[in-house]
Protein backbone atom coordinates (compact mmCIF):
# COMPACT_ATOMS: atom_id res chain seq x y z
CA UNK A 1 0.00 0.00 0.00
CA UNK A 2 2.87 2.20 1.45
CA UNK A 3 4.56 1.43 -2.51
CA UNK A 4 1.62 2.30 -4.28
CA UNK A 5 1.70 5.84 -3.43
CA UNK A 6 4.75 7.42 -4.80
CA UNK A 7 3.32 6.33 -7.93
CA UNK A 8 -0.17 7.69 -7.80
CA UNK A 9 1.45 11.22 -7.23
CA UNK A 10 4.14 10.89 -10.11
CA UNK A 11 1.05 10.01 -12.57
CA UNK A 12 -1.07 12.86 -11.15
CA UNK A 13 2.12 15.17 -11.42
CA UNK A 14 2.57 13.78 -15.19
CA UNK A 15 -1.18 14.31 -15.90
CA UNK A 16 -0.64 17.71 -14.76
CA UNK A 17 2.15 19.29 -16.24
CA UNK A 18 0.96 17.44 -20.10
CA UNK A 19 -2.55 20.20 -19.74
CA UNK A 20 -1.18 22.61 -22.16
CA UNK A 21 -3.43 26.02 -23.21
CA UNK A 22 -3.81 27.14 -26.45
CA UNK A 23 -3.23 31.14 -26.85
CA UNK A 24 -4.66 33.63 -29.79
CA UNK A 25 -3.40 37.17 -29.19
CA UNK A 26 -4.65 40.51 -30.52
CA UNK A 27 -3.27 41.05 -34.10
CA UNK A 28 -4.80 44.77 -35.29
CA UNK A 29 -4.43 43.44 -38.92
CA UNK A 30 -6.52 40.50 -39.25
CA UNK A 31 -10.41 41.01 -39.65
CA UNK A 32 -12.22 39.91 -36.70
CA UNK A 33 -14.47 38.35 -39.61
CA UNK A 34 -11.78 36.53 -40.47
CA UNK A 35 -10.69 35.18 -36.71
CA UNK A 36 -14.04 34.43 -36.32
CA UNK A 37 -14.26 32.02 -39.56
CA UNK A 38 -10.97 30.53 -38.60
CA UNK A 39 -11.84 29.40 -35.02
CA UNK A 40 -15.18 28.15 -36.24
CA UNK A 41 -12.59 26.17 -38.61
CA UNK A 42 -9.58 25.15 -36.50
CA UNK A 43 -11.24 24.52 -33.39
CA UNK A 44 -14.60 23.61 -34.65
CA UNK A 45 -16.54 26.28 -32.42
CA UNK A 46 -20.05 27.18 -32.92
CA UNK A 47 -20.41 30.91 -34.33
CA UNK A 48 -21.51 32.18 -30.90
CA UNK A 49 -18.73 30.65 -29.19
CA UNK A 50 -16.19 31.68 -31.63
CA UNK A 51 -17.43 35.09 -31.57
CA UNK A 52 -16.99 35.30 -28.04
CA UNK A 53 -13.19 34.07 -28.29
CA UNK A 54 -12.62 36.28 -30.99
CA UNK A 55 -14.42 39.51 -28.75
CA UNK A 56 -11.94 38.41 -26.09
CA UNK A 57 -8.98 38.72 -28.25
CA UNK A 58 -10.21 41.57 -29.58
CA UNK A 59 -10.86 43.17 -26.00
CA UNK A 60 -8.37 41.16 -23.59
CA UNK A 61 -5.21 41.02 -26.10
CA UNK A 62 -5.74 37.31 -25.44
CA UNK A 63 -7.86 34.31 -25.66
CA UNK A 64 -7.57 30.89 -24.03
CA UNK A 65 -9.23 28.68 -27.20
CA UNK A 66 -8.29 24.93 -25.78
CA UNK A 67 -6.64 22.84 -23.32
CA UNK A 68 -5.19 19.48 -23.48
CA UNK A 69 -2.52 17.21 -24.48
CA UNK A 70 1.06 18.73 -25.62
CA UNK A 71 0.60 17.00 -28.88
CA UNK A 72 -2.88 18.21 -29.90
CA UNK A 73 -2.04 22.21 -28.74
CA UNK A 74 0.75 21.90 -31.21
CA UNK A 75 -1.28 20.69 -33.78
CA UNK A 76 -4.17 23.71 -33.31
CA UNK A 77 -1.02 26.53 -32.98
CA UNK A 78 0.50 25.24 -36.25
CA UNK A 79 -2.93 24.85 -37.60
CA UNK A 80 -4.33 28.72 -36.44
CA UNK A 81 -0.63 29.83 -37.88
CA UNK A 82 -1.27 28.31 -41.33
CA UNK A 83 -4.78 30.95 -41.11
CA UNK A 84 -2.00 33.48 -39.93
CA UNK A 85 -3.29 33.89 -36.64
CA UNK A 86 -1.07 34.85 -33.49
CA UNK A 87 -1.19 31.53 -31.32
CA UNK A 88 0.98 30.70 -29.23
CA UNK A 89 0.86 27.57 -26.69
CA UNK A 90 1.78 27.37 -22.74
CA UNK A 91 1.70 25.21 -20.12
CA UNK A 92 -2.22 25.68 -17.51
CA UNK A 93 -1.55 27.44 -14.71
CA UNK A 94 -1.66 24.27 -12.25
CA UNK A 95 -4.06 24.34 -9.19
CA UNK B 1 -17.28 51.96 -63.62
CA UNK B 2 -19.15 49.16 -62.45
CA UNK B 3 -17.62 45.88 -61.65
CA UNK B 4 -20.31 42.64 -61.89
CA UNK B 5 -19.68 39.52 -59.10
CA UNK B 6 -21.29 36.64 -59.62
CA UNK B 7 -21.17 33.23 -58.07
CA UNK B 8 -21.39 31.13 -61.54
CA UNK B 9 -23.22 27.16 -60.83
CA UNK B 10 -20.22 25.43 -58.82
CA UNK B 11 -19.34 27.67 -56.74
CA UNK B 12 -16.71 29.64 -58.85
CA UNK B 13 -17.14 33.47 -58.53
CA UNK B 14 -16.69 36.29 -61.47
CA UNK B 15 -15.29 39.18 -61.81
CA UNK B 16 -16.25 41.17 -64.68
CA UNK B 17 -15.08 44.91 -65.18
CA UNK B 18 -12.20 45.43 -63.60
CA UNK B 19 -10.05 48.44 -63.99
CA UNK B 20 -6.66 48.49 -64.80
CA UNK B 21 -5.92 50.36 -61.59
CA UNK B 22 -7.96 47.46 -59.06
CA UNK B 23 -6.55 44.75 -61.45
CA UNK B 24 -2.91 45.78 -60.66
CA UNK B 25 -3.26 46.43 -57.45
CA UNK B 26 -4.77 42.46 -57.18
CA UNK B 27 -1.46 41.75 -59.06
CA UNK B 28 0.80 43.11 -56.49
CA UNK B 29 -0.51 41.14 -54.03
CA UNK B 30 2.11 38.65 -54.26
CA UNK B 31 4.69 40.89 -54.18
CA UNK B 32 3.74 42.67 -50.84
CA UNK B 33 4.52 39.29 -49.52
CA UNK B 34 7.76 38.30 -51.48
CA UNK B 35 9.57 41.82 -51.26
CA UNK B 36 9.12 41.67 -47.73
CA UNK B 37 12.00 41.17 -45.32
CA UNK B 38 12.74 39.29 -41.76
CA UNK B 39 10.03 41.59 -40.48
CA UNK B 40 7.55 40.41 -42.49
CA UNK B 41 8.87 37.20 -41.80
CA UNK B 42 8.95 37.21 -37.67
CA UNK B 43 4.97 37.90 -38.61
CA UNK B 44 4.22 34.63 -41.05
CA UNK B 45 6.35 32.59 -39.25
CA UNK B 46 5.62 33.81 -35.46
CA UNK B 47 6.83 31.44 -32.52
CA UNK B 48 4.57 29.03 -30.82
CA UNK B 49 5.20 30.06 -27.51
CA UNK B 50 6.07 33.15 -25.98
CA UNK B 51 9.16 32.47 -24.24
CA UNK B 52 11.85 30.78 -26.47
CA UNK B 53 14.21 29.99 -23.65
CA UNK B 54 11.78 27.71 -22.44
CA UNK B 55 10.65 25.63 -24.94
CA UNK B 56 14.10 25.58 -27.15
CA UNK B 57 13.64 21.99 -28.19
CA UNK B 58 10.02 22.47 -29.79
CA UNK B 59 11.19 25.81 -31.43
CA UNK B 60 13.89 23.78 -32.95
CA UNK B 61 11.61 21.05 -34.20
CA UNK B 62 9.05 24.11 -35.04
CA UNK B 63 11.99 25.67 -37.10
CA UNK B 64 12.85 22.34 -38.74
CA UNK B 65 9.36 20.80 -39.51
CA UNK B 66 6.47 22.99 -38.83
CA UNK B 67 7.78 26.29 -40.88
CA UNK B 68 8.65 24.96 -43.80
CA UNK B 69 5.11 22.92 -44.62
CA UNK B 70 3.78 26.82 -43.61
CA UNK B 71 5.77 28.18 -46.43
CA UNK B 72 4.94 25.86 -48.52
CA UNK B 73 0.91 26.47 -47.39
CA UNK B 74 1.53 30.38 -47.87
CA UNK B 75 2.94 29.92 -51.21
CA UNK B 76 0.19 27.45 -52.49
CA UNK B 77 -2.04 30.20 -51.69
CA UNK B 78 -0.04 33.00 -53.65
CA UNK B 79 0.13 30.49 -56.68
CA UNK B 80 -3.31 29.66 -56.51
CA UNK B 81 -3.88 33.59 -56.71
CA UNK B 82 -1.57 34.16 -59.47
CA UNK B 83 -2.50 31.67 -61.61
CA UNK B 84 -6.85 32.91 -61.76
CA UNK B 85 -4.98 36.26 -62.28
CA UNK B 86 -3.31 35.02 -65.30
CA UNK B 87 -6.00 33.47 -67.04
CA UNK B 88 -7.62 36.65 -66.66
CA UNK B 89 -9.14 38.34 -70.07
CA UNK B 90 -9.34 42.13 -70.63
CA UNK B 91 -11.70 42.95 -73.07
CA UNK B 92 -11.81 45.47 -76.09
CA UNK B 93 -12.97 48.20 -73.31
CA UNK B 94 -10.13 47.54 -71.34
CA UNK B 95 -11.76 45.83 -68.45
CA UNK B 96 -10.71 43.05 -66.97
CA UNK B 97 -12.87 39.17 -66.30
CA UNK B 98 -11.73 36.51 -63.88
CA UNK B 99 -12.80 34.19 -61.88
CA UNK B 100 -11.71 32.27 -58.75
CA UNK B 101 -12.76 28.65 -58.61
CA UNK B 102 -14.19 27.17 -55.78
CA UNK B 103 -11.17 25.30 -54.81
CA UNK B 104 -9.31 28.11 -54.52
CA UNK B 105 -11.46 30.44 -52.58
CA UNK B 106 -9.53 29.49 -49.36
CA UNK B 107 -5.71 30.06 -51.56
CA UNK B 108 -7.53 33.72 -51.84
CA UNK B 109 -8.49 34.40 -48.32
CA UNK B 110 -4.69 33.07 -46.96
CA UNK B 111 -2.85 34.90 -49.49
CA UNK B 112 -4.99 38.34 -48.80
CA UNK B 113 -4.32 38.09 -45.51
CA UNK B 114 -0.59 37.42 -45.76
CA UNK B 115 -0.73 40.39 -47.77
CA UNK B 116 -2.56 42.61 -45.54
CA UNK B 117 -0.03 41.12 -42.54
CA UNK B 118 2.98 42.19 -44.73
CA UNK B 119 2.59 45.84 -45.81
CA UNK B 120 1.22 46.61 -42.00
CA UNK B 121 4.99 45.15 -41.11
CA UNK B 122 6.93 46.91 -43.93
CA UNK B 123 5.17 50.14 -43.65
CA UNK B 124 4.27 49.85 -39.45
CA UNK B 125 0.97 51.01 -39.71
CA UNK B 126 -0.85 51.85 -36.05
CA UNK B 127 -4.06 50.61 -35.66
CA UNK B 128 -5.53 54.08 -36.06
CA UNK B 129 -3.78 54.85 -39.53
CA UNK B 130 -5.07 51.30 -40.63
CA UNK B 131 -8.84 53.09 -40.50
CA UNK B 132 -7.64 56.69 -42.75
CA UNK B 133 -8.36 57.05 -46.30
CA UNK B 134 -5.46 56.87 -48.12
CA UNK B 135 -3.89 60.42 -49.86
CA UNK B 136 -1.42 60.94 -52.03
CA UNK B 137 -1.16 57.39 -53.89
CA UNK B 138 1.95 58.13 -56.03
CA UNK B 139 3.77 57.64 -52.00
CA UNK B 140 3.93 54.28 -51.58
CA UNK B 141 3.26 54.22 -48.44
CA UNK B 142 -0.41 55.52 -49.09
CA UNK B 143 -0.65 52.88 -51.71
CA UNK B 144 0.25 50.43 -49.39
CA UNK B 145 -2.81 52.16 -47.17
CA UNK B 146 -4.91 51.78 -50.28
CA UNK B 147 -3.76 48.19 -50.75
CA UNK B 148 -4.20 47.26 -47.20
CA UNK B 149 -8.11 48.36 -47.53
CA UNK B 150 -8.71 47.11 -50.95
CA UNK B 151 -7.44 43.34 -49.69
CA UNK B 152 -9.88 43.52 -46.70
CA UNK B 153 -12.82 45.11 -48.82
CA UNK B 154 -12.45 42.29 -50.82
CA UNK B 155 -11.67 39.31 -47.97
CA UNK B 156 -14.51 40.41 -46.03
CA UNK B 157 -16.58 39.62 -49.27
CA UNK B 158 -15.71 36.57 -49.36
CA UNK B 159 -15.75 35.48 -46.48
CA UNK B 160 -19.45 36.45 -46.44
CA UNK B 161 -19.92 34.52 -49.81
CA UNK B 162 -18.32 31.45 -48.55
CA UNK B 163 -19.99 31.54 -44.50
Amino acid sequence: MTLDLPENETREADALDSIWSVVVHNDPVNLMSYVTMVFQRVLGFGREKAEHHMLEVHNLGRSVVWSGSREKAEFFVQQLHAHLLLATMEKAPQP
Amino acid sequence: MTIAVRILPGGAISFEGVGDPLFDTLRRMREAVEAGGEEVDRRLFPDPVENRSLEEDLIEDWNGIIQPDLQETFLSAREAVSADLRRAVQGSDGLWTFQIPKAHLDGWMNALTQARLALAEIHQFSEEEMSRTPSDLAMPREFALLQMGFYGMLLEWLLSVTS
